[in-house]
């Protein structure tokens, strides 16, 4: 071994083992940075000394959303989301369920112990075909229930499957992995709630009434409206709708007109192409601001303008058009 | 073919060739390494002893066969490096070109990635039994393989926008198949892409992966990132001493995140695993009875939830999978960390201290060539070490020779189908690829089995011996076809009459890979044995017992 200096070995080791990345060896003059992402992968000329590994940085895109861009998600993603009709995916499950036999789906051992106007439920380890033509297999069930009061009545469904898929020989199929949740409060007061979990895909047909049941469409948490006068929505979604966006999430994202008719309250993030989130963050409406929100963005103004950070980098204020939040309560 | 006659068979042939083991000193089990076999126990060139000069060009060409192409060489490369022993370079530097190098790089990486497991129970019943779970399970692999074969530079570990799965699972995970031109895809598998709004950054975009390991919210994806670390890097952060806080409530969780954010032994590994495992909520499924296929975009937000720690990668800030991608592929540790696994891979052995200068030497080959899996190979396969001997690299050290090692797992399996056609099932799934089968016993794991070995390996190649001699020879006499290398052997020769030497010395050649000549004593031994079997049951009987002594060599199983 020509001209190794004693401790090379264990330099080799460190750089190898330790993974170093910015380490230089004390011992070996003239050092290059031996994990330097710099641009410079020439070793010096020392024969005995290992190359940097030096790649060309790749070249980095930039975001690609622009303020306006950002400011017109917002209420198109409210409307994707409210556009789900995700009451379209228990219509179509309840109707293949009226399609059941008495040994498919198999007769449950125990019968449920809570009452519903109606209830159906399916445990199929393995798949069965009814004679009609539909196969199952999954756990799930829909289950509906109402109660009544003088004052007012709630309507409620609940759909959860689990590895469900429902396959008709007419080309009608949908899989279930996830829960869907409506309730509905009429009477004195008017109130819409859903809640999604999970995702859901079906056939080319019912994709078309209902887009939360595309593959390339995802959508999750709760969404209410008031007397069509408030929106509330938490929660997030993924659909081709949303371009140049792939993805958007609401935070705690409100609209009451009442307060402020042309600012939603909350944060609004939006997910490009290239993997930037571009958050939106409103104030909240006058009357929150003052009493109920310990938030130092919550300064109560209502200018239809919010503060649009990128990449966690801040670039300034960006307001919605006039008149942009109309319509979204009148659905 | 009846499974009861052929199991029935194989028992009659483990009696026969029992009882010619027991009875006669000379049968080729007892005689079958020849003088300078590695690995070899009779001789005076065993390995260790300071007079052993390296690999011969014949057992080269089987090593080098087996650890790129997962076979043994034909009878027409071993007769021409007979021929020949200077060919031997160009005849195994041209293995890189096999179709079959794809997937033995594969599988040498499987280890780091350790997804090859049994089931994906949290995937849903379909993910139990039956093909899924190993096309699961094969994705990390898939990528390096179709890396090798394309030769394309080994960032695309993390950089790729596609990957490759078999078909069933492609369209089960609503994958969007892309046509691959010219480009030469691993067996069995579409080139497909996920469309769900993830990154597209090889296996940081993978399912598999992250089903592999699960995460809870309270774990926060630590898991997974330390998973990342020791595959990518071969760092795991659990390696690192850690003064554990004696007065941590550890039933409080609060108090484990404020000791995680505030304590410096925590903080010792969770202030660079914690901006790791922020990438990788977008593959939080934690309200889901199963694992998801489909990755959460807006989940990527997970973090400002449940840790408040932003993305970084020790460090560094970016937010995205995409800078997690460009940091990783600039990162010395991932270099070093392919150099490292190809190596072990390639030795048969974990690495030491006294291989870190071989190391950094073929560090340097595999730089230059701008990150070539072949290139690398290719540099270990012409060292010293590789062949057997001793020698110092230029950084150092002093790598040991690898004289003889145990045959993989994966190698043992691929190599014995080429030769028989026959390959053992367990309810209905390739028995050397399963846990609960045969792989456990043979020494293998998800973990790898480049070197794991065990003595357990000794039963599996008998097993596998004894079921691929009847199948083999069932086969012709049913008047079928099996892939394997012996179909033509066994039409060529007359399975109602004794065996010449000339047959049996074909016999050991092709299999063993072994030139000997028909008077050598292993082929009367083998006569012998035929002899034996025959009297005690019948002429086939007695090629298929013949057949099980030549696959039950130790020649198959150490090289």
């Amino acid at each position: 071994m020509d001209n190794v200096r004693p401790n090379w070995t264990y330099v080799v080791a460190l750089v190898g083992t330790l993974g170093t990345a910015c380490a230089e060896d004390p011992g070996v003059e003239d050092a290059d940075d031996a994990g330097d992402t710099g641009d410079n992968g020439d070793p010096g000329g020392d024969p005995n000394r290992p190359t940097p590994h030096a790649p060309m940085p790749p070249d980095r895109e930039e975001p690609n959303l622009s303020g306006e861009e950002a400011a017109r998600l917002v209420t198109t993603g409210i409307e994707a989301f409210s556009d789900m009709n995700a009451a379209g995916v228990i219509q179509l499950v309840e109707e293949l369920a009226t399609e059941f036999s008495d040994q498919c789906p198999p007769p449950l051992e125990e019968e449920p112990e809570f009452e519903a106007d109606s209830f159906v439920r399916w445990i199929v380890p393995e798949p069965c075909t009814t004679p009609s033509g539909l196969t199952i297999s999954g756990d799930g069930s829909v289950r509906r229930s109402a109660d009544e009061s003088p004052e007012e009545t709630l309507s409620s469904v609940i759909l959860i499957g689990e590895s469900t898929r429902f396959e008709h020989s007419d080309g009608r199929w949908i899989e279930l992995n996830g829960s869907i949740s409506i309730n509905t409060v009429t009477g004195s007061e008017e109130v819409n709630a859903i809640e999604l979990e999970g995702t859901f895909v079906g056939d080319p047909t019912s994709r078309q009434a209902t887009p939360l049941l595309r593959p390339d469409v995802q959508a999750s948490g709760e969404m209410s409206t008031r007397n069509g006068e408030s929106l509330s929505l938490t929660g997030g979604i993924t659909s081709p709708a949303l371009a140049p966006a792939i993805s958007i999430d609401f935070n705690a994202v409100g609209i009451q007109p009442a307060l402020c008719q042309s600012e939603p309250s909350g944060v609004v993030s939006m997910r490009d192409a290239n993997g930037y989130w571009h958050e939106l963050r409103f104030t909240d409406p006058p009357a929150l601001g003052e009493h109920e929100i310990d938030d130092p963005f919550a300064e109560g103004d209502c200018d239809g303008c919010g503060q649009l950070s990128v990449d966690g980098q801040m670039s300034g204020s960006v307001c919605l058009a006039s008149g942009a939040l109309e319509g979204l309560l009148s659905d | 073919m009846n499974i009861e006659t052929i199991g029935a068979r194989i028992l009659a042939i483990a009696v026969l060739v029992s009882l010619a083991a027991c009875s006669d000193e000379t049968t080729p089990g007892d005689d079958a390494l020849g003088d300078d076999a590695p690995g070899g126990r009779d001789t005076e060139t065993e390995p260790g002893e300071a007079d052993f000069e390296g690999l011969t060009a014949t057992q080269l060409l089987v090593r080098a066969s087996l650890d790129l192409r997962g076979v043994r060489p034909s009878v027409e490369e071993l007769a021409a490096v007979e021929a020949d022993e200077g060919a031997i370079d160009t005849l195994t530097e041209g293995f890189v070109d096999d179709s079959r190098f794809g997937d033995r790089m594969g599988d040498v990486f499987a280890g780091a990635w350790r997804t090859r497991i049994d089931s994906y129970e949290g995937g849903g019943p379909e993910f139990i039994g039956g093909d899924l779970p190993r096309y699961v399970g094969d994705e990390p692999s898939n990528l390096i393989a179709f890396i090798a074969l394309n030769d394309r530079p080994y960032t695309d570990l993390v950089d790729s926008e596609y990957t490759y799965v078999a078909e069933e699972l492609a369209t089960l995970w609503g994958l969007e198949t892309v046509a691959a031109g010219e480009d030469l895809l691993p067996a069995g598998t579409v080139r497909g892409r996920y469309v769900d709004g993830r990154p597209q950054q090889g296996v940081l975009s993978m399912n598999s992966v992250f089903w592999r390991t699960e995460s809870t919210i309270e774990n926060a994806n630590r898991g997974r990132a330390n998973a990342l670390s020791s595959a990518l890097l071969c760092q795991s952060f659990l390696d690192r001493p850690i003064d554990f806080p004696t007065d941590l409530d550890l039933t409080d969780s609060e108090s484990i995140r404020n000791a995680i954010r505030t304590d410096p032994a925590c903080q010792g590994c969770h202030s660079t695993l914690d901006p790791l495992a922020s990438y990788l909520w977008g593959y939080m499924y934690p309200e889901a009875a199963f694992y998801q296929s489909t990755y959460d975009v807006p989940g990527e937000l997970g973090w400002t939830a449940h840790t408040g720690v932003e993305p970084g990668y020790f460090g560094r800030q970016g937010s995205r999978m995409t800078d997690l991608a460009g940091f990783v592929a600039a990162d010395e540790r991932f270099v070093s960390c392919a150099v490292q696994t190809v190596y072990e891979g390639m030795m048969g052995r974990p690495v030491q201290l006294a291989d870190e200068g071989a190391l950094a030497e073929h560090r340097e080959d595999f730089l230059a060539s701008g990150l070539s899996l072949k290139s690398l190979v290719l540099s270990i396969l012409r060292s010293p070490t590789y062949r057997g001997m001793a020698y110092e690299p230029r950084f150092g050290g002093s790598p040991a020779p690898v004289q003889g090692k145990v045959v993989p797992v994966e190698v043992m399996s691929s190599a014995m189908k080429s030769l028989t056609g026959y390959e053992l099932r367990y309810f209905g799934r390739e028995a050397m690829t399963v846990d609960f089968a045969l792989r456990r016993l043979a020494g293998g794991s998800d973990r790898g089995s480049a070197y794991d070995v065990s003595t357990g390996a000794v039963l599996v190649q008998r097993r596998l011996a004894e079921g691929g001699a009847v199948y083999a020879v069932q086969t012709v006499l049913d008047g079928g076809q099996s892939s394997g290398l012996l179909d033509a052997y066994l039409r060529a020769v007359d399975l109602s009459a004794e065996p010449t030497a000339e047959d049996l010395a074909s016999l050991v050649a092709l299999v063993r890979s072994r030139q000997v000549d028909p008077s050598d004593e292993a082929v009367t031994a083998l006569a012998t044995l035929w002899r034996d079997a025959q009297s005690a049951s019948s002429a086939t009987d007695a090629w298929a017992t013949v057949l099980t002594a030549v696959l039950a060599d130790p020649d198959l199983l150490l090289y």
